[in-house]
């Protein structure tokens, strides 16, 4: 045997910390959706600090539970976002907040979100605004049907998330 | 109660691991062996599955140590080597730095291989590297499976595939459970419900308890089905009733045939000119039965707008309309379409073009109350025809030995090899002795007729062309005269 059973030195660097059915997420997972949001939070008292962080992993993992989801949902049901639909989704948020392309990219890289993160995201909303639109249309009751095609889907499948309180 | 167990649990990790959910765990009390029917109630009094992991703490951010990776290993929590393939941990190569995406496909293809309940990703500094260990913990076995409830065979344990001594896999279980679900509902069981509990039998979390309750209801049958608010209710009733023999008074619930019901009843409609109709299911119970109601909304009813053929037509475009049957201001009739289709995809056919596609292309405009009808005949991708000059008598069909000039040019106009002041060239038609391109470009043309003939390479030389004269992958355009067919 090569390594010993606990080696002093070595310390947990990733792990699962969430199963949704047939999917697993890695702690690395989470502290990467969560950079742009734990860079938000500023408070100095350390326990503060440290809670205000929890809360953002949790929730973190709790959107990528729900993102894998709905992905593979969507799978099912074969809808995708293409190319040009994450394009054309840049163009509008672009639009809607009086900037550019370029602009919004910039701002997204300034919260720690590069181009290619960006655009995963952007691809990440359409999809679920596709299912949305599918499984409960009302565009008045956004809310509220987010909330129930994520319980649909978590009725489903196995769920687990290891770091819910 | 299950308070005081989340507490022994947690004397029995000896204080390392942290609280997982609350547990049963009869066999933590001194040396009291639990009975089957202690056993039984523990994990019967539970309403849910025992999760695969402690829940764990929150990581810091850390990076993994710096340096090549000089060794891989997966190790359970005791330091014992795995038995894993090779392809499992194939992502980390060694030499080369610590990856962390490498490291988290890994992972997921421990996860995959279905027998670990966590894997976390260690990295430990050695001589100048770093060793990475993935630490796996084996997944629970199923001890015992009770079943109770509304049930009392172990054929419901048998469905959600719960076999002592198997891995407690609470992924499959839940997915199990939701086919049990449907099965149970397709047999009228509309109320049934299927749940699974599970709890830890010993303290190291080895195996699991399993407690399957089933709660099955009465029968639910039909007791009504029928269209309402259309002009054609009737109409559609009957339709109904040739089309759906399942979905009858006394029977019960077909899902995936009131699906197809809702289609033949769209198709009814848009048979007499409704294309803008909106149909909605709804089931109304009445204690164990159960109204199935299709309520619909005609909407105004649509004429013909300007009808047309076009593409790649492969006769004369008046045997083409003398297909289609509808004229302009008539009412549209999905049907008469379909029809329509049908018989212009038997022209093509008989013209030799079995491979040309025949598509709709409604447009459907509600100001006028028209549907403008484009029928288009469309080619296989990259293949097509052009017919310069118009031949007369009948077509050339397979089996016929056609006479003919041809010139081959490539697409940037070079001639590759022509029939011009040679004698013509003839060959049978379907006889495979020329490139599939050129055979269906002849087909359906008449004598004295010219035709352009555009052929892609895997319709002609392929990959490899034909050296020198013909590049590998080239596209080929044919000019043809058509001098007799025999």
């Amino acid at each position: 045997m090569i390594f010993a059973s606990h080696s002093a030195e070595a310390r947990v660097v990733d792990r699962v910390v969430a199963i949704a059915g047939p999917h697993v997420v890695m702690m690395s997972e989470v502290r990467r959706e969560a950079a742009p949001y734990l860079a938000q939070v500023h408070e100095k008292d350390p326990l503060a600090r440290a809670q205000g962080e929890t809360v953002v992993l949790r929730d973190a993992c709790e959107r990528l539970i729900d993102a894998a989801l709905e992905e593979d949902e969507a799978g099912r049901l074969h809808l995708e976002a293409t190319p040009d639909e994450v394009e054309a989704g840049i163009d509008a948020v672009a639009k809607n907040n009086g900037t550019t392309r370029d602009g919004v990219l910039a701002l997204a890289a300034e919260h720690g979100m590069d181009a290619a993160r960006y655009r995963d995201e952007i691809r990440r909303q359409i999809l679920e605004g596709k299912l949305l639109q599918l499984r409960h249309p009302d565009p008045n009751k956004l809310d509220a049907a987010r909330a129930a095609l994520v319980a649909e889907l978590r009725a489903n499948v196995y769920v687990e998330d290891r770091l819910a309180p | 109660m299950k308070r005081l167990a989340a507490v022994l649990l947690c004397a029995a990790c000896g204080g390392a691991a942290p609280v997982g959910p609350p547990v049963s765990l009869p066999s933590a009390h001194g040396s009291h062996v639990p009975t089957e029917a202690e056993r039984r109630a523990a994990v019967c009094e539970r309403d849910d599955l025992a999760s695969l992991a402690p829940t764990v703490a929150l990581s810091p951010n850390v990076a993994a140590d710096s340096g090549p990776v000089l060794d891989v290993a997966v190790l359970d929590a005791a330091g014992h080597r795995e038995d894993v393939r090779a392809e499992a941990t194939a992502p980390i190569a060694i030499g080369a730095p610590f990856d962390e995406a490498a490291a988290r496909e890994t992972s997921r293809r421990l996860w995959k291989t279905g027998r670990f309940a966590d894997v976390a990703v260690e990295s430990s500094a050695d001589r100048g590297g770093v060793r990475v260990v993935f630490r796996v913990t084996p997944k629970p076995s199923i001890a015992h499976v009770f079943v109770a409830g509304e049930t009392s065979s172990d054929d419901v344990a048998t469905a959600l595939r719960l076999e002592p001594g198997a891995p407690y896999d609470p992924v499959a279980i839940v997915s199990a459970r939701r086919e049990l679900r449907a099965a149970l509902e397709s047999k009228g069981l509309l109320d049934a419900d299927a749940t699974v509990s599970s709890a830890f039998v010993t303290p190291d979390r080895s195996s699991v308890d399993l407690c399957v309750r089933v709660k099955r209801g009465a029968v639910v049958t039909i007791d009504a089905i029928g269209a309402h608010g259309s002009a054609y209710d009737r109409d559609l009733d009957a339709v109904l009733a040739s089309e759906d023999t399942k979905n009858v008074p006394g029977s019960v619930v077909d899902r995936d045939v009131l699906d197809r019901d809702e289609v033949v009843l769209a198709g009814a409609l848009s048979d007499r000119g409704l294309v803008t109709h909106k149909i909605e299911r709804k089931l109304v119970r009445h204690g164990d039965a159960i109204t199935i109601s299709f309520d619909v909304t005609d909407g105004p009813v649509f004429h013909y707008g300007k009808v047309d053929v076009r593409g790649q037509l492969v006769a004369p475009k008046a045997e083409y309309t003398k297909l289609v049957t509808f004229k302009r201001g008539a009412v549209f009739n999905r049907s008469e379409v379909a029809k329509a289709i049908d018989a212009i995809r038997a022209l093509d056919t008989s013209r030799g073009r079995p491979d040309l596609d025949v598509e709709p292309e409604p447009n459907v405009d509600a100001a006028t109350g028209t549907v403008a009808l484009v029928i288009e005949v469309k080619g296989s991708p990259g293949f097509s025809t052009v017919d310069l000059k118009r031949g007369a008598g009948r077509a050339a069909a397979s089996g016929d030995t056609a006479t003919l000039h041809y010139t081959g040019k490539l697409l940037d106009g070079t001639v590759f090899d022509s029939s011009i002041g040679r004698a013509p060239f003839t060959f049978k038609l379907g006889g495979g002795s020329v490139i599939q391109g050129f055979e269906r470009g002849v087909m359906g043309m008449k004598v004295g007729g010219k035709r352009r003939v555009t052929i892609p390479p895997d319709l002609g030389y392929g990959k490899r062309g034909a050296p020198p004269k013909i590049p590998p992958s080239s596209t080929l355009v044919f000019e043809i005269e058509l001098l007799s067919i025999q």
